[in-house]
């Protein structure tokens, strides 16, 4: 072993912003790809009652939409 | 079912039930788009908690939910006392009652990450975006991607 190995420390690799980032991050920057901006832009005009009103009434759709199928597919 | 939120804030906060609003409704409060079929809360582990918890909801008949009937489920101190996290359905809709959560953990924990946000007559305890975030994240599941990517988005979309 020379004692150049012995007395230099490894140098380090400059650190790449990337390696902070892990595949979860890259795979949410693509779902972020889908998601539709201007319905939240439109959300956050509401008061937090009115979100939620509107959550409730999405259920209530979503309950008649399974109800009329439900009938559709018992004829 | 329907899961009326409203009633739920209102049966709670009468009975000075100490809670955080997490998951979806709290996504709602923050301006999430999805629609959300439950109301998950941390509720705080004291005895006296738990009495106020039991006494909220022991009137709208809670019933562990997807189990088969008939099950002698008894929603009392007992049961929650010797339990941790229970997903019910009452009268009032499906309701998730944690007592500690991943990426965030008991209530104790999450207090100095909430928000707090008036509606429906009262000033209720959200938890902030952040940790929302990091709660998904720590659940680990492919399906909470979307709700991720939309809650940052929703950061971004607020500053």
């Amino acid at each position: 072993m020379s004692e150049q190995s012995n007395n230099q420390t490894p140098e380090m690799p400059t650190p790449d912003v990337k390696q902070n980032r892990s595949s979860i991050d890259d795979i949410i920057e693509l779902y972020k790809r889908d998601v539709d901006r201007t319905l939240l832009r439109e959300n956050l005009k509401l008061t937090v009652e009115q979100r939620f009103e509107q959550v409730m009434n999405m259920q209530i759709f979503v309950e008649e939409a399974h109800r009329a199928r439900k009938l559709r597919n018992a004829k | 079912m329907i899961t009326d939120f409203k009633l739920y804030f209102e049966t709670l906060v009468h009975h000075e039930v100490e809670f955080v609003i997490i998951g979806g409704a709290a996504a709602t409060a923050h301006g999430s788009a999805r629609v959300t079929y439950d109301l998950d809360i941390v509720y705080r582990r004291t005895a006296d908690n738990i009495k106020r918890l039991v006494e909220a909801l022991s009137a709208h008949q809670p019933y562990l939910r997807g189990a088969p009937p008939g099950l002698p489920f008894r929603f009392d101190e007992e049961t929650v006392k010797r339990g941790l996290n229970f997903t019910l359905v009452t009268k009032l809709g499906a309701i998730d009652l944690l007592g500690e959560v991943a990426g965030g953990g008991i209530y104790e924990d999450i207090i100095g990450s909430l928000v707090i946000k008036e509606f429906f007559g009262y000033q209720l305890q959200c938890l902030s975006l952040e940790k929302l975030i990091a709660t998904k994240r720590a659940a680990g599941r492919p399906k909470d991607f979307e709700v991720i990517a939309e809650l940052e988005s929703l950061i971004e979309e607020s500053h």
